[in-house]
């Protein structure tokens, strides 16, 4: 059963209509990649499944029962995460107080400093993140580390489903490679994850399927094992014909 | 590189930098030590005189107070902050009593704030003077002033600003706008009072019917003349003449000749700045009330010495009100630009 | 990956108390501080007298109270101007109601500090909700609570009641000859030094000035945050008022003309950034002794006035200059 799934999805942003009809879903512990060039829906999307934006149409079921995401704090209570690029982390703020922002564990009115600590660092350990001290600011540490970090507390705070919003963008080759390892990491722990990337190579080297979008719709959907990236991009130029029954191949 | 070796590092760039700083402040006290002339028991003497507020005003104060001190030999300081605050004046005071000094010159301007200060001074047998502006119930802390007595200076300069309104087309009737360059300064309230005193006495006796009312113009020229050009335009016809507390006259200076209203109504105030004593000669203020800032430093320092050694009291020295007009203002101009 | 989790928790562990002395934000500070009391030591007269010393101590507290609302509110990515102008004003309307309402003590504390918490809040909610950089909606205020302070007394000091319980209360000797103004002022800067570095509303500030989006996404109201340091920063200048007026006996309505800058000195040399996100009490009371020790020192060393001036711009610029030569070689150090 899908942990989390839309159907009929439908924006209209004035005259424009961003969302036409979308279907998604996604299994525990599956990847999805969510692909598309610039404007086809894929951010309206995201904002949409993480609350930031209600849809005009559409219905939500989270492990079959029927969800409300009428607000961020809604989609946080039902365990969804998102990590957005660049505004996930206070960089004068040491790794432990990240992974716990705005969610410190309390001793009455003081914020327990040491379980933070004791914590943060288990939650690193267990997605093998590397980092050297917890007691370092997030600001000197690389933009892999901080992608680690930003992810690690969407998983850490309850994230059973964690949006990614360009991952492995503006990061260099080796720190790419990191944050697909934790990406596998968190499959394996069974979080569902959904990755909005343009880069095709790293969607079919992490994801198990691949979501395309285009003019507001799913142009198709592939088997990330089946496929290669010429196909993928094809859906995304438009090249190759849209699907017609996109959701159904899903539920097989 | 151990962190040991970066502390010792950075303690020594800031050490060369405060040393830096060090010099920089034996540099500026250096100008003030004036004991090279004079000499008997009072030579050598630390005496330090704080205002309320530095301004311009007080240039010819501590000219008078550095050449008496000079005379004797002293060590002579002059302080105040750039802009009035009543605890930065209280902390600058205090800071002064701390330094030891022989004799203290300070200026009280409210009944109670400086108390303190004065007490602490006198408890630990530091002769006190007070100079410029005194305010109510000095006299209890049993120090001397040096000053104007503002009440009775304002009444002159009512009956002045009457004298040139009736030069000026002889109205019976119209306000007189008092000019305040700053708030809440008491020598500049009790000016106005006396102001007020001199118009409400000279409609009693004459049957005239003019008033008054209060005008903060401030001390910086452009907001000064707009702010008399709108109570101007809001009723032009109704304006006597101008009156001042200090030296608003200057401004009105300014924005009469700008507008072409130069005689159209009575312009005076207080103070003997180069502008007032310029629009003096050129006719665009009548008349302005000098206190004797020289004497305010300088009689102040004496009255200080003769306590110091061999010991006399101190009492209150009035620095009177000098009427400068047309006729005295060309020797008046002489005199003054000597602190120039 | 090879740690163990006792390589871990070691790595974690805190740091030398050495080393955690070096590392700290205050450090560069507390070194500008310590320099400038020896020099001071050495070189000034009349100096190191416990009367002298006491006094600093005393002067500061203005300083370190307001202060210290200044600090959670540069944390917290704003700033607020008007602080000279809230204290100006609040200190003539504890003379008012004191004088002219004649109202207790108590009861006229409670209104003036409710009353500046009233102002910061106002301030705050057109600055967040609006969305007028405080800036500039701080620069109206300055303007507006100092003309409110002159209507209100017609440009005259106005006096307080003599009340002697009062004056000992706010100024008299607490301890020793320790003045009750450097008390109230500890106690202030300790309350908040907590709240700050130890409570998830200290967690919240400082996350919401380092990064507002960051925080909101992590569901800090980040705006309320701002909002309550506004109004914080308001209230601390009504304590400040009703001090002075205990103090001095009377409120002049020019109190604290010019008084933000002091303020906004003490809090930049000691650490905080005017970006947000970095700054500390223990910063602000450093910088707010540099000022006090500046003042202090120059008039004891016989320096003439308009060159106090010059030098404590002077002194400022380098307190704040050691303090970032330190953070460099400490960012070296990491």
């Amino acid at each position: 059963m899908a942990v989390l799934a839309g159907t009929g999805i439908r924006k209209r942003f004035g005259g424009v209509e961003a969302l036409r009809g979308v279907d998604i879903s996604i299994e525990e512990g599956e990847v999805v990649g969510l692909m598309g060039d610039n404007g086809a829906g894929k951010s309206t999307l995201m904002k949409v499944l993480c609350g930031a934006v209600r849809p005009d149409g559409g219905t939500f079921t989270m492990n079959g029962g029927p969800v409300q995401l009428r607000s961020p704090r809604d989609a946080t209570a039902h365990g969804i995460a998102v990590v957005y690029q660049d505004l996930a982390l206070v960089d004068q703020r040491d790794v432990a107080t990240n992974v716990f922002l705005g969610r410190e564990p309390r001793r009455g009115l003081v914020v327990d400093r040491g379980r933070m600590r004791r914590e943060a660092r288990s939650v690193l350990d267990e997605l093998s993140i590397r980092i050297a001290s917890v007691r370092l600011p997030v600001g000197g540490l690389s933009g892999g580390q901080r992608q680690c970090i930003a992810i690690a507390r969407a998983v850490h705070q309850g994230g059973r489903v964690v949006l990614l919003d360009e991952p492995t963008a503006a990061l260099g080759p080796e720190q790419q490679a990191n944050v697909l390892k934790l990406i596998t990491r968190l499959k394996e722990r069974g979080t569902a994850v959904i990755v909005v990337s343009h880069n095709v190579d790293h969607v079919l080297a992490v994801c198990d399927r691949v979501v395309v979008m285009r003019a507001g719709q799913v142009q198709g959907v592939r088997d990330a094992r089946s496929t290669n990236a010429a196909t993928i991009v094809g859906l995304i130029l438009g090249d190759i014909a849209a699907d017609t029954v996109v959701h159904t191949e899903v539920a097989s | 590189m151990s962190e040991k070796s970066i502390g010792r590092r950075s303690l020594l760039g800031g050490g060369l930098s405060l040393a830096a700083t060090g010099a920089l402040a034996a540099a500026c006290s250096s100008t003030t030590a004036t004991n090279s002339s004079g000499g008997g028991p009072l030579a050598g003497k630390k005496v330090i005189f704080v205002v309320h507020e530095k301004n311009s005003f007080f240039s010819p104060v501590q000219k008078g107070f550095e050449a008496f001190g000079q005379a004797m030999g002293w060590n002579t300081q002059f302080m105040g902050p750039a802009a009035f605050d009543q605890s930065a004046v209280v902390n600058m005071m205090q800071n002064a009593v701390n330094a030891k000094p022989d004799g203290l010159i300070l200026t009280r301007i409210d009944e109670t704030s400086y108390d303190g200060v004065i007490k602490a001074a006198l408890a630990a047998k530091i002769p006190v003077i007070l100079s410029n502006v005194a305010s109510e119930g000095y006299a209890k802390l049993g120090v001397g002033f040096v000053g104007q007595k503002f009440v009775p200076a304002g009444v002159t300069a009512g009956e002045q600003i009457l004298k040139y309104i009736g030069k000026h087309g002889g109205r019976k009737d119209g306000a007189i706008i008092i000019g305040k360059i700053q708030a809440g300064n008491s020598a500049l309230e009790q000016r106005g009072a006396g102001i007020r005193k001199a118009v409400e006495d000279h409609n009693k006796a004459n049957g005239t019917s003019f008033t008054t009312e209060d005008l903060i113009v401030g001390t910086d020229e452009a907001g000064a003349v707009s702010k008399i050009n709108d109570r101007y335009s809001r009723d032009p016809a109704s304006i006597a003449g101008w009156a001042g507390t200090a030296f608003e006259c200057q401004f009105v200076s300014t924005w009469a000749k700008s507008k072409n209203l130069v005689g159209r109504f009575a312009n005076g105030g207080f103070d003997m700045t180069v502008p007032v004593l310029n629009g003096i000669k050129d006719g665009s203020v009548d008349f302005t009330i000098g206190q004797n800032p020289y004497a305010q430093g300088w009689v102040a320092a004496a009255l200080l010495a003769q306590q110091i050694h061999p010991g006399y009291p101190s009492f209150t020295y009035d620095t009177g009100a000098e009427v400068v007009d047309a006729a005295n203002v060309a020797a008046v101009a002489d005199r003054e630009a000597k602190f120039a | 990956m090879t740690t163990t989790i006792d390589i871990a928790t070691t790595r974690d562990a805190a740091p030398s108390p050495l080393r955690k002395l070096f590392g700290a934000h205050e450090f560069g500070v507390l070194s500008a501080t310590l320099l400038i009391f020896l020099f001071c030591t050495v070189f000034v007269p009349n100096f190191l007298t416990s009367d002298n010393l006491i006094s600093v101590a005393q002067q500061i507290a203005f300083i370190g109270i307001i202060g210290t609302g200044m600090t959670l509110l540069v944390i917290a990515g704003e700033i607020d101007l008007s602080v000279g102008s809230q204290y100006g004003f609040l200190s003539v309307m504890t003379a008012y109601t004191l004088t002219e309402m004649v109202l207790p003590v108590w009861l006229a504390t409670v209104l003036v500090v409710g009353f500046g918490a009233l102002i910061g809040l106002v301030q705050g909610l057109i600055t967040t909700v609006a969305k007028v950089p405080s800036f500039v909606v701080t620069l109206a205020g300055l303007a507006i609570l100092r003309g409110a302070a002159l209507l209100v007394t017609d440009g005259v000091p106005m006096s307080g009641p003599p009340n002697p319980g009062f004056h000992d209360l706010v100024s008299g000797n607490a301890i020793g000859s320790l003045a009750a103004q450097t008390i109230w002022m500890a106690a202030v800067m300790l309350l908040f030094g907590w709240v700050l570095s130890r409570t998830k509303f200290g967690y919240d500030v400082y996350a919401t000035g380092g990064n507002m989006k960051a925080a909101t996404n992590a569901g800090i109201r980040a705006v309320r945050v701002k909002v309550l340091c506004f109004a914080l920063t308001g209230a601390l200048c009504g304590l400040a008022g009703v001090i002075l007026v205990g103090w001095l006996g009377s409120a002049n309505p020019l109190t604290g003309n010019g008084f933000e800058l002091s303020v906004i000195a003490a809090v930049v040399v000691g650490g905080a950034s005017l970006a947000g996100g970095v700054g500390s009490i223990v910063g602000t009371l450093l910088g707010a002794l540099v000022a006090g020790l500046i003042g202090n020192a120059l008039v004891l060393l016989g320096v003439e006035g308009n060159w106090q001036q010059v030098a404590t711009g002077v002194l400022i610029l380098t307190a704040v200059l050691i303090n970032r030569f330190i953070a460099s070689r400490q960012s070296a150090l990491r």
